[in-house]
């Protein structure tokens, strides 16, 4: 018993959490120049419209919309690849190209299954998907989707394996966070960047304030 | 041991059956007023809508996140809820939802007091015990005097002993909003002159005539 009270502030104490997650993408031919075309672009994400809907009513929620938008935001900025993103309303230009967020198709979180936490030794199995999916505004058909979903392990499995783990030898596997996912949506925007280049909007002359 | 794991059973039962308890009411001497369906109603209340912006990071380095904006997009939701809920009114929606002029238009005002905890309760047993104001506080857009407060403090009691508070007047074992609407609907009436004089009275048609 005291042994088991002993791992168990062990594994609390290290906060023994491994992440998995989809397998690197490959870089992009061509990476270095699409960096640099990409690194003189101002990205504006679109504010959603702001509308009524009763509550449980089916479809799109406008609150999931705003957080969305925001994630939309922090995700693109935290890739350094553009000169500047911000919600549109926020840019005192405008943008070079303008991007809408979309409810992402995959499941926003659930459980493990019960084997794997009885196979795990795990206190905390939870499966999330981080995907992003958006459009440019000049193109709401044109979906960009980005399928990201990873599987957070939280118990005394992490914490054995946890040699293995901090080595690199399991490439799909990290110890503790971050995760490698601002690298991955990177390459996706590096792999589409031709595609979405199709969808830049006419300089307009920049002005200090915009009016909203 | 027999009366242990007794005991043991009616605690989870209890906890099963809900261990929440919620109260909500209004400081404001109103009774709730029942809606009803006779009475005429003209008047399109418009909602202007919150600005949807990211907050500056609370650390340098990290990314805004829309949390202002998600607040008070929760409330103006919440206030349009009552309104349509109080069936005083003949359309009421953001004001830029609306397909006409409204005749009044609302903005948000910041609420003066956020949740707090009360110690007492946890004391006595309760795990958690916090009251929260999701009151409605609002003006006319064209009178900055015509401020309307509604508060409406909502009290939840988590915990073991909460299903014992349900047994009390005004607790229920979750939110009750039809109570908040009612009571809401009183306070609209109360101040229905208020509300209405800020009625368009300019030559552009509205949707209530």
């Amino acid at each position: 018993m005291r042994a088991l009270s002993a791992l168990a502030a062990l594994v609390a104490a290290l906060g023994c959490a491994a992440t998995h997650h989809p397998a690197p993408r490959a870089e992009p031919e061509r990476a270095d120049a699409l960096r640099r075309e990409l690194a003189g672009w101002t990205v504006g994400v679109r504010e959603p419209v702001i509308r009524y809907s009763e509550p449980g009513a089916p479809g799109p929620d406008v609150l999931d919309e705003v957080r969305d938008a925001g994630r939309l935001v922090a995700a693109l900025r935290d890739t350094s690849l553009f000169a500047d993103v911000k919600l549109t309303g926020d840019l005192a230009c405008p943008p070079r190209i303008e991007l809408v967020v979309r409810a992402h198709a995959g499941e926003r979180s659930g459980p493990a299954p019960a084997w794997l936490w009885l196979a795990s030794l795990s206190v905390s199995i939870l499966e999330s998907d981080e995907g992003i999916t958006f459009t440019p505004a000049a193109a709401p058909d044109e979906l960009f989707d980005f399928p990201y979903s990873e599987t957070l392990v939280v118990g005394v499995l992490p914490a054995l394996a946890s040699p293995v783990l901090l080595s690199g030898a399991l490439p799909r596997w990290s110890f503790r966070t971050p995760t490698p996912r601002t690298r991955d949506l990177e390459l996706f925007l590096l792999a589409n960047a031709d595609r979405l280049s199709r969808f830049e909007q006419p300089q307009e002359p920049c002005k200090a304030a915009r009016s909203r | 041991m027999r009366t242990r794991i007794a005991l043991l059973a009616l605690a989870t039962a209890l906890c099963l059956a809900g261990c929440v308890a919620v109260r909500g009411r209004s400081p404001l001497a109103l009774e709730p007023v029942a809606a009803r369906a006779d009475r005429p109603r003209a008047l399109v209340i418009g909602v202007r809508a919150p600005r949807v912006r990211l907050d500056p990071p609370s650390i340098p380095g990290l990314n805004g996140e829309p949390r202002t904006a998600l607040v008070e997009l929760e409330r103006a939701l919440s206030l349009i809820r009552s309104l349509r809920a109080s069936g005083l009114y003949r359309e009421v929606d953001f004001e830029k939802q609306l397909q006409c002029v409204p005749d009044v238009v609302l903005e948000l005002k910041r609420p003066p007091a956020t949740c707090e905890l009360r110690a007492l309760p946890i004391l006595l047993g309760i795990p958690l015990w916090y009251t929260c104001d999701t009151g409605h506080y609002f003006a006319r857009i064209d009178d900055a005097e015509a401020r309307f407060a509604f508060p409406w403090q909502e009290s939840v009691a988590i915990g073991g002993t909460a299903p014992l508070l349900i047994a009390l007047p005004d607790w229920t074992p979750s939110r009750a909003p039809a109570r908040l609407d009612d009571t809401f609907r009183a306070f609209l009436l109360a101040h229905e002159s208020e509300l209405a004089a800020g009625a368009r009275t300019d030559a552009e048609p509205t949707c209530a005539h």
